[in-house]
């Protein structure tokens, strides 16, 4: 053929590209069998002088053909090949095997998800740096007073202006103050959490403004307008306008002039109590403020400068502290600084939870391999026979490899699936359950790097362990183990198989006994009798000074509303407080005392004292008792003797002797010295948390030290959750004004104050039982293999006479051997690794005797259990099949 | 494995059956298009219903065209033709169309 048209040379150039499709060994075939098509044709045109372009198209039609040709050629091929028939083989195979196939998708699962939830959290919350610019530099600086052995306090506004004007090593230290705003809601007053700042505060995190702007130094100036900045939370309730910048808000019955918007990542917690900072005021440090260094109140932070280390940092700060100790020995004595990492600072509410976790996560994810091994091994153990076929039936190793690979990977597969599944649902379990002051929790999504990371973990032991039994098949001539069931798996695998579920019992025994350990301490904790009894007491908590600034109004604001309590249906009694326990927002004043006729102390090691204000009706509605002399009574009023009741502790303390009772102290209180006569020692109460030990204190009878700061305790007839409304609206009727601060059950406060327990144990429980479940599913496996291997064994004892019930036993004394070792290395391990646990640790010894026997009594059922299913197998076995089939 | 018969295929064993050997002429002979016939004849094949050969080189030399690959029916493939035929009775009809187009 001479030069063919266009039409056709596109046609041959069409079939060339189509040939690609075919596969390699048909390709050249193909291609000329089209070709000759073409030329053939072209070649009988020309000849009979018949080539028009309509037959060309033709031709060219037809060469489009081709691509439809090769493509089915490729499909046939492909449906042929290696990978779509391992597929399709593996599928089978789960298929006949469904019980496995879920199993071991099951352990992957759990192992997977359980691992990336964890990972997820941890990430947010720990690992990853602060959402602000070179956060290492970021430090939070506090108060150590060596007298009290605290060492951590909060930091005297009059050492922070000392540390902020003396410090080199520092770009800015900056201060918070606590602070609250009242804001009306409609009608009804609320109170709002506020932060007061310092200069260059948020400058020194390096947060940028989402609108508007931040404080600048003429903020600060006594005689600036007043600002605000808002948080994103609040900008949100106020509409979320970016106009709201510029306009004016009603706080503490003023406007303050909104003039940014912080962006919603600039959580910043740099306080113990529960909410969050919605207003952020630009704090006017005052002269009296620059000379008070007995309250400590202030938390502190700074931005190191370049280059510089903490550790440099720390060295400055104890200079500074030395020079202030001389300057200031009335007060600095005993104090000196401390500086750390801010993250530590602001994670510290759940840091003891996730250390717990972390080592929790990383025991589950090795259990749930050693499983997966397990598993695979044990599978591959049964196969050797179909692979010994499959070789001598001419199968190359390799060919037997990549079909392992192809089955692993199936499961690998569907575990992932499930995994992501499982990870999402931990997740939202473990934030469910996480403290609440953590609102950064809210942000926390599942990671998808470290799911690739648990999934590639995961895989990779699946896909390595499952092809040992390819790799032992090479070991072996191919049909010696053709016709002998009873010997699948070598003796040496065998072991090797038992050791892995050993360890797997070992392993979720330690994570059990964790688990015991911090059951143990929180309910031990629950039941730490706080000092009073809360059943049916509940609070409402007010801070009074600001809208009743006189003594007068202030005792007329209290008894009025002390007498509308006590006359609501339901209250059997009512009183109040100045500092309540559990409540996050107290007044606590701690302050020297003196005892009349005794030598004064040396300056800074006065014996000191919490104070407190309270009625009568106080001691009633907690049921603290009086142990001597004589409780707080209404006739203790303005006009009588002052008199105070001190706490048995602080009594003991001072008073050896017991004689408390008549002695007179003196101290310093509302900018008043004080004389009184101790006229009662009532029970001690723990104030703050169960496990802090009850705090000194002495109580002064309201009528004759009027107090702004009061928490309206009453006890109910019934439920108190229901007489919260009604005591709101008694506080509201007579002030509508009146900002309520805190209320609830006193149940309530306690709940909240074991919250971040309650996560370490959630936590660590949600682990330890996946431990306890995949290790049961070890020995599962095992068991239910190990009974097959014996099928021909149990056949014959069956047919020698032996019971369904012994071999039942025959079967569970094996497991329990494997469960009793796992068991005894477990209880090992955990006696080893438990101390490091104290701190987390209430009432309970690492090696809590109680909790050893029940984790072993729960190992044993568990292990039980795990071989009931074999164990009734063996028991039905047909010994005339066994025999026959051996 | 005896697939169930379209009418494609009865239509190819048809002109396969009337003597039509090559690609393009089952073409000619069927009307149907090449992405349906080819895949049709590759089955066949598989099938043992039909084989090819490759036609001798010197004739296709002679030409001045490459060889081409020319289709035939089995014995067993015959026997299908006739159930087709028997499925399929207009089949008979068909034979006059495809001699219009040849001409």
């Amino acid at each position: 053929m001479s030069r063919p048209p266009l039409l056709v040379a596109l046609a041959l150039r069409l079939v060339r590209i189509a040939s690609l499709l075919v596969p390699t060994r048909d390709r050249h075939a193909w291609r000329r069998e089209w070709e000759a098509e073409i030329v053939h044709r072209q070649v009988t045109l020309d000849r009979e002088r018949r080539s028009s372009l309509a037959e060309q198209a033709v031709i060219g039609r037809r060469a489009l053909g081709s691509l439809a040709d090769a493509a089915w050629l490729r499909r046939q091929f492909t449906r042929d090949s290696d990978l779509v028939h391992d597929v399709r083989h593996a599928l089978r195979y789960f298929r006949s095997r469904p019980g496995y196939f879920a199993f071991a998708a099951a352990i992957l699962a759990i192992g997977i998800g359980g691992t990336t939830a964890a990972f997820s959290l941890m990430d947010k919350l720990v690992l990853r740096a602060l959402p602000y610019p070179e956060p290492a530099r970021l430090v939070s600086l506090w108060q150590r007073n060596s007298a009290t052995g605290d060492q951590r306090e909060e930091v005297a506004p009059g050492n922070f202006a000392d540390w902020r004007a003396r410090a080199t090593t520092f770009e800015v230290i900056a201060a918070a103050e606590p602070w609250s705003v009242d804001y009306i809601n409609g009608h009804r007053p609320e109170p709002l959490f506020a932060t007061r700042v310092t200069e260059r505060f948020f400058d020194l995190l390096g947060v940028r403004p989402l609108h508007g702007r931040l404080f600048v130094d003429d903020d600060h100036r006594p005689d600036a307008p007043a600002v605000a900045i808002i948080s994103h939370a609040f900008w949100q309730r106020l509409g979320g306008d970016p106009a709201v910048v510029s306009r004016p808000v009603v706080l503490d019955a003023a406007p303050v002039t909104v003039i940014g918007v912080l962006p919603k990542d600039a959580e910043l917690n740099l306080f113990d109590n529960r909410g969050e900072r919605d207003v952020f005021l630009p704090k006017v440090l005052i002269e009296r403020e620059r000379q008070n260094r007995d309250s400590n109140y202030w938390a502190a932070i700074g931005r190191l400068r370049p280059g510089v280390t903490r550790g440099q940092a720390q060295e400055e700060l104890d200079r500074i502290s030395a020079q202030l100790a001389v300057e200031q020995p009335r007060t600095n004595a005993s104090t000196t600084a401390g500086v750390g990492p801010l993250e530590t600072h602001l994670m510290r509410t759940v840091r003891p939870a996730l250390s717990v976790m972390i080592g929790a996560v990383v025991l589950v994810l090795l259990i749930a391999c050693a499983n997966v091994a397990n598993l695979t091994l044990v599978r591959g153990a049964e196969r050797q026979r179909e692979f010994a076929l499959r070789g001598a039936l001419g199968a190359s190793r390799a060919r037997l490899v990549r079909q392992l690979l192809t089955e692993n990977a199936v499961v690998a597969l569907a575990g992932t699936a499930l995994a992501i599944g499982v990870a999402w649902a931990a997740l939202r379990a473990m934030i469910r359950f996480a403290p609440i002051q953590e609102r950064r929790l809210d942000t926390i999504t599942l990671d998808w790097s470290m799911l690739a990371i648990a999934i590639g973990v995961g895989a990779v032991t699946a896909i390595v362990f499952g092809l040992a039994p390819a790799l032992q098949f090479s070991h072996r001539r191919p049909l010696s183990s053709g016709h002998d069931r009873a010997d699948i798996g070598t003796r040496r695998s065998r072991v090797f198989r038992d050791a892995l579920v050993v360890t797997e019992v070992a392993i979720a025994a330690v994570l059990a006994v964790v688990v015991g350990l911090l059951l143990r301490s929180f309910t031990e904790l629950l039941e730490t009798h706080p000092g009073f009894r809360p059943e049916r007491a509940a609070v409402v908590q007010v801070f009074a000074w600001d809208r009743h600034n006189t003594p007068e109004k202030l005792v007329a604001f209290h008894d009025t509303i002390l007498e509308r309590l006590r006359r609501l249906p339901g209250v059997r009694e009512a009183g109040s407080v100045s500092a309540m326990p559990f409540i996050d927002a107290n007044i606590n004043i701690e302050s020297p005392f003196a005892i009349d006729g005794r030598a004064p102390a040396p300056r800074g090691q006065e014996p000191t004292t919490h104070l407190t204000v309270a009625t009568p009706g106080y001691f009633s509605v907690m049921n603290i008792p009086v142990i001597a002399g004589r409780g707080l009574t209404a006739d203790d009023h303005q006009r009588a003797t002052p008199v105070a009741v001190i706490t048995r502790t602080l009594a003991s303390k001072y008073w050896p002797a017991g004689d408390a009772v008549g002695s007179r102290i003196s101290f310093r209180f509302s900018g008043r010295v004080r004389n009184l006569e101790i006229v009662g020692v009532v029970g001690e109460v723990r104030h703050d948390a169960l496990e802090l030990p009850p705090r000194d204190e002495l109580f002064m009878p309201y009528a004759q030290v009027p107090f702004g700061s009061i928490s309206f305790v009453f006890e109910s007839d019934a439920d108190p959750k229901r007489l919260m409304q009604p005591a709101m609206a008694t506080v509201w009727d007579v002030d509508w004004q009146q900002t309520i601060y805190d209320s609830g059950t006193v149940e309530q406060l306690i709940a909240a104050s074991v919250a971040p327990r309650r996560f370490a144990l959630v936590l660590s429980g949600v682990f330890g039982s996946l431990a306890l479940l995949l290790a049961a599913m070890g020995i599962y496996a095992v068991m239910t293999v190990s009974t097959r291997q014996r099928t021909r064994e149990i056949g014959v004892r069956l047919a020698l006479g032996a019971s369904s019930g012994e071999i039942a036993r025959l079967v569970l004394a094996r497991g329990l051997v494997l469960g009793a070792i796992g068991l005894a290395a477990g209880l090992a391990g955990a006696l080893i690794t438990t101390p490091l646990l104290q701190r987390h640790l209430f009432a309970v010894t690492p090696g809590d005797p109680l909790t050893l026997v029940a984790v072993a009594l729960i190992v044993v059922v568990m292990t039980m259990i795990a071989c009931y299913v074999p164990a009734r197998r063996a028991m039905r076995v047909d010994p005339l099949m066994a025999l026959r089939e051996g | 494995m005896v697939r169930a018969l379209s009418s494609a295929t009865a239509l190819v064993l048809d002109a396969l059956g009337r003597g039509f050997t090559h690609g393009f002429d089952i073409l000619d002979a069927t009307g149907l298009p090449s992405g349906t016939v080819y895949p049709i004849l590759r089955r066949l094949e598989q099938d043992r219903l039909a084989t090819s050969r490759w036609e001798s080189a010197r004739l296709a030399q002679q030409e001045q065209r490459p060889p081409r690959r020319n289709y035939v029916l089995t014995p067993a493939g015959t026997e299908r033709l006739q159930e087709a035929r028997e499925r399929f009775p207009m089949l008979s009809a068909l034979p006059a169309r495809a001699k219009a187009r040849r001409a």
